[in-house]
Parts: structure tokens; C-alpha cells; sequence
């Protein structure tokens, strides 16, 4: 599958270096170690964070299982996609390792960052979502969904979950919503697309080129598996196929795709 | 801080004292008790009370002082104890206990102390609820602005009570603090009946605990949100109830009456404070 040809070309690169400029700036970074391959904090890492890896130099905690994740917003629907790699450090251990989870019909979870982790608390916010469900007969929505993370996250403000999520859903009127936070609770919400993982700097400039407004349920699928894929090429952490969710307030439609096998 | 072992030794040994102290003389009591059954058995008395043979004179060891030394007290006349009439009575005082005919006597106490309170009403319209009460100041002099009987618990929801006024505002800061925990968690200004059933939650904690009494109040909780205005009555026990309209305190019954023939299901919300004020009036 090739990239899809624009015609503005040039303009659409003139925007990717711009969102690379900006994601520099990025609050969710300064201070925080996670990013694709290299630490923003050259000097020197925590020793809680530090992994040393066979080839010497150290990585980041939130390296070490490697992922990729987006989130776009449609018009009244949203897609949802991540990469299905699963390794320890450099070695591939699974090819269909789960990313993305289904809180109920009209709100996914994507969780990014290290595995275990990212289970546990997908373990965590089910409790909480089925509790809420039985207690108050009515499923929990998007945003209410987003502080609930945003709250378990920061409760471990000093000992914290390493992961990032990424959390997409249908509010009221089926309005779709979509937002990502750091690994202690920063929330940030976007009208366009959110992105998490190793492989986010080259998300960021693929979708901030391929994004475009009120797309449709189809062209959002392509645009968004388009992104997925041409990013995590250039990462060597994430990859190996994608898993795409397409959910609009009739439907919910799961797609494999796959791409380069390395 | 570690425990001093000599102390903690100190400490077993003294209570082991007390304890073999204490079996020694419920023995002896024991034995004092069948030596005089015993003995009145043999006399000519003992037809007037011919079930004394067999009955226990004291009750069971327990752990509460309180219930220990209203028993010490007691004087220890002929007449034996009849459960069956004051079986209730027996178990009034003691919250955690069960009476034989399966009531909790204390929260009974609790709705008498809410009976006798100011009447207190709700009626739920259309378009929103209304809850009224009067406000009875014991004198002229008392600055009727520091009265404070109606409360908001939320900017949705608000309560009114009868009862102890101490017991509401108790309440009120507890419910306050809830709904605030739940906003903070969800950003999500909290259900009325989540509210409710916490608010429930808190006061019957308070029937089941050690040390503690029930609430002398019954609220009546007032609330708009997605699932349209809502009223709920909470009372002392923790039970709620969701109402069309309803009343609570003295002259509860007329108050009810009166609301039964007035209330209808799409009254307007002027009309239902109309309806309070005349209901308020009855009483």
C-alpha cells in the first residue's frame, strides 16, 4: 500500500515540520521520559527508568515493550488503531498482542507504554467502569471516563503506572471525543487526533499530513491505517500489522491490517 | 514504638487476675442463687413461684459495662424475669441488638424523636420539586437569618428535615463532602440517587456500629438532573424512598391526607409551592 498522494504536497511538509517543532515544545515532554528511541533528558536517566539494553546504551522504561497508537475524529465517528508488536527490548515475542480495549459500545481505550502495566490498569478501570455501570444503571461517558483515568493515574503520582492512554468515545448527541495523558493523569484533549507510544513522533507528522476534517467512516479507515503503518516503519519498537476500530453510533467495525512483518 | 514485652506481660497478668476473679464470683453468685432455690423449693413458697427451679437470674456475660451495671443494680427481688412481655424493653437501650420481635428499638426511639419534630414536606412537579418547612423560632429575640433549615447539597439538590436540627447539620457536611469526592473523581455533578443512597449509606453505619447512636432526623432530598426532579425521603435506619410527594414531623397524617387529594401528576412548579404553603397551613 503507498502513501496517499495529496495534492499540496509541499504544504502538507511545511505542516510536519511544524508539528515537529511544536511537539518540542509539548508540555506532556518536558520532564517526562517518553518518546520514540531516544530520551528527551540526554543527561542521564533514573535508575527507575534506565533499561540497559544488549547493545549498551540505555533505554526508557516506556520503551521496553514498544507500541504504537492513534486516535482520529470523524464525522460522528472516530477510529481507534494501534500495532500489534509485543517485545522485550529488541526481541519480538507475539504479533497479536491486544492495545486497544472495548470499555462498553461507544468508548475504546488504547494503552501504550509497558505491557504489564498497561494490563493491570485496563484490570483496574474495568472494575471501575463495571461498578459505576451497576451502580448509577447507565454507561459511563467519555469524559467521565477521562478523569477517572486521569484520577487512578495521579493517585500513584510517586510510584506511577508507565503507560499512556488513549481513550476515544461517543458522547452526548454522539459527539465524538478523544484524548490522551501522560503517565500521571495530564490530560490533553484534541478535536483532531491524539497520538502515544514509541512510535509518536513519526504518528504526530504522518496524521498532522493525512488529517483532514469531517471525514467519513471509510476514508477515516483509510487515512488512519494509511498513518499507522507509513509511522511504524520508521520505528523499530512498534509494528507488525495493525488493529483498527472504526466506531460510528450504529457500528463498530474491527479491522487486521497488515503491513511490513519486521 | 515497640511494645515494652514486660509491660505487655505486666498488663496479661493483671487481667488474668481480674478475669479468674470475676468467674469466682458469678460462681459463688450461682451458687448462693440454687442454694436459695434450693431451699425455697423445700418451703411453702415456692408454690407461689414454682418456675423458679429451673430459670437463669442473670443474663448471658457480655461485654457492654453499661448493660452490666444496670444489671448489678436491679434489686434482686422475687419475681423472675417474663421475656415475653418485657423482652422489648430488655433490649431498648442497646442499639447493636436485636429485640425478639425483630426490631431495632433504638431506631424506632429515633422515628419517634423525628415525629415529634417540625413538620417538614415535599411534592415533586413537572418541572422541578419543591420542599418546604416552617420555620418555628422559640422567640422573637432568636436571629431568624442564622436559621438555617433548608440546605443545599449541591447546586441541584437541596434537603429539608425533621427532626434534630445537630443531626442535620452533621449530615448535610457528610453529604456535602460526598458529592464533592464524586465531582472531583468524574467531574460529573453527582446523581440524586447516588447521593441518596450515600447519604443512606452514612446513616445506617450508624445503626450498626459500637458506641454510636442513629440519627434523629429523616431528610427529604430534593434534585434535577438527567433523570428529571427526583424526591427522596431517607430515614433514621437508612431506608429511602422515592416519592411523588410527601410529608414527615408532626401532623404527618393530615399533611399526607391533604397532599393525596391535591396531588396531581403534572402539576405545574408554582402550583406545587402553592400546594406546600396550604399543606403547611393544615398543620
Amino acid at each position: 500500500m503507498g502513501r496517499l498522494i495529496n495534492a499540496n504536497d509541499k504544504v502538507n511538509d511545511h505542516q510536519a515540520n511544524e508539528s515537529c517543532a511544536f511537539f518540542n515544545l509539548s508540555p506532556l515532554h518536558s520532564g517526562l521520559h517518553f518518546s520514540a528511541g531516544r530520551s528527551p533528558i540526554p543527561a542521564k536517566l533514573d535508575a527507575a527508568r534506565r533499561i540497559d539494553t544488549p547493545a549498551g546504551s540505555p533505554m526508557s522504561i516506556f520503551e521496553y515493550n514498544g507500541s504504537a497508537l492513534i486516535a482520529m475524529v470523524g464525522k460522528n465517528c472516530f477510529a481507534i488503531a494501534s500495532d500489534r508488536r509485543l517485545g522485550v527490548q529488541l526481541q519480538t515475542i507475539a504479533t497479536d498482542f491486544q492495545k486497544i480495549y472495548k470499555v462498553h459500545d461507544k468508548l475504546f481505550l488504547g494503552l501504550s507504554g509497558l505491557a504489564t502495566d498497561a494490563q493491570t490498569l485496563y484490570q483496574r478501570l474495568v472494575f471501575r467502569h463495571k461498578l459505576y455501570q451497576l451502580r448509577e444503571e447507565r454507561d459511563m461517558k467519555p469524559e467521565t471516563f477521562a478523569n477517572l483515568v486521569s484520577s487512578i493515574l495521579y493517585e500513584k503520582r510517586f510510584g506511577p503506572y508507565f503507560c499512556q492512554p488513549v481513550i476515544a468515545g461517543l458522547g452526548d448527541e454522539d459527539k465524538p471525543f478523544i484524548c490522551t495523558m501522560d503517565s500521571i493523569g495530564a490530560k490533553y484533549l484534541a478535536k483532531d487526533f491524539v497520538v502515544a507510544g514509541t512510535a509518536s513522533e513519526s504518528l504526530y507528522g504522518a496524521c498532522e499530513s493525512m488529517f483532514k476534517p469531517d471525514m467519513e467512516p471509510e476514508e477515516l479507515f483509510e487515512t488512519i491505517s494509511q498513518a499507522l503503518l507509513s509511522s511504524v516503519d520508521r520505528d523499530c519498537l512498534s509494528g507488525w500489522g495493525g488493529h483498527v476500530y472504526v466506531v460510528t453510533s450504529t457500528e463498530i467495525r474491527e479491522r487486521i491490517l497488515k503491513g511490513r512483518m519486521d | 514504638m515497640t511494645p515494652n514485652p514486660a509491660r505487655t506481660r505486666a498488663c496479661h497478668g493483671l487481667l488474668c487476675q481480674q478475669e479468674t476473679l470475676r468467674k469466682a464470683l458469678i460462681a459463688q453468685k450461682k451458687k448462693k442463687l440454687l442454694t436459695e432455690a434450693a431451699a425455697d423449693a423445700t418451703s411453702a413458697s415456692s408454690s407461689h413461684f414454682p418456675f423458679l427451679k429451673r430459670t437463669r437470674h442473670w443474663l448471658p456475660r457480655d461485654r457492654n459495662p453499661d448493660r452490666l451495671r444496670r444489671f448489678r443494680s436491679r434489686p434482686r427481688s422475687g419475681s423472675p424475669l417474663r421475656c415475653s412481655v418485657m423482652g422489648d424493653s430488655q433490649y431498648s437501650f442497646s442499639l447493636t441488638t436485636f429485640s425478639p420481635s425483630g426490631k431495632l428499638v433504638q431506631i424506632e426511639h429515633a422515628l419517634t424523636a423525628v415525629g415529634s419534630g417540625q413538620t417538614s414536606l415535599g411534592i415533586k412537579a413537572k418541572d422541578g420539586v419543591v420542599i418546604a418547612t416552617e420555620k418555628k423560632l422559640p422567640s422573637i429575640l432568636v436571629d431568624e437569618t442564622s436559621v438555617q433549615k433548608i440546605q443545599c447539597l449541591t447546586p441541584n439538590i437541596g434537603v429539608v428535615y425533621s427532626g434534630m436540627g445537630p443531626d442535620f447539620r452533621v449530615l448535610v457536611r457528610k453529604s456535602r463532602k460526598q458529592a464533592e469526592q464524586y465531582h472531583k473523581l468524574y467531574k460529573e455533578p453527582i446523581p440524586v440517587t447516588q447521593l441518596v443512597r450515600e447519604t443512606a449509606a452514612v446513616m445506617q453505619e450508624f445503626t450498626q456500629s459500637g458506641g454510636v447512636r442513629p440519627f434523629g432526623v429523616s431528610l427529604l432530598v430534593a434534585g434535577f438532573d438527567d433523570n428529571g426532579p427526583q424526591l427522596y425521603q431517607v430515614d433514621p435506619s437508612g431506608s429511602y424512598f422515592s416519592w411523588k410527594a410527601s410529608a414527615m414531623g408532626k401532623n404527618v397524617s393530615n399533611a399526607k391526607t391533604f397532599l393525596e387529594k391535591r396531588y396531581t401528576d403534572d402539576m405545574e412548579l408554582e402550583d406545587a409551592v402553592h400546594t406546600a404553603i396550604l399543606t403547611l397551613k393544615e398543620g
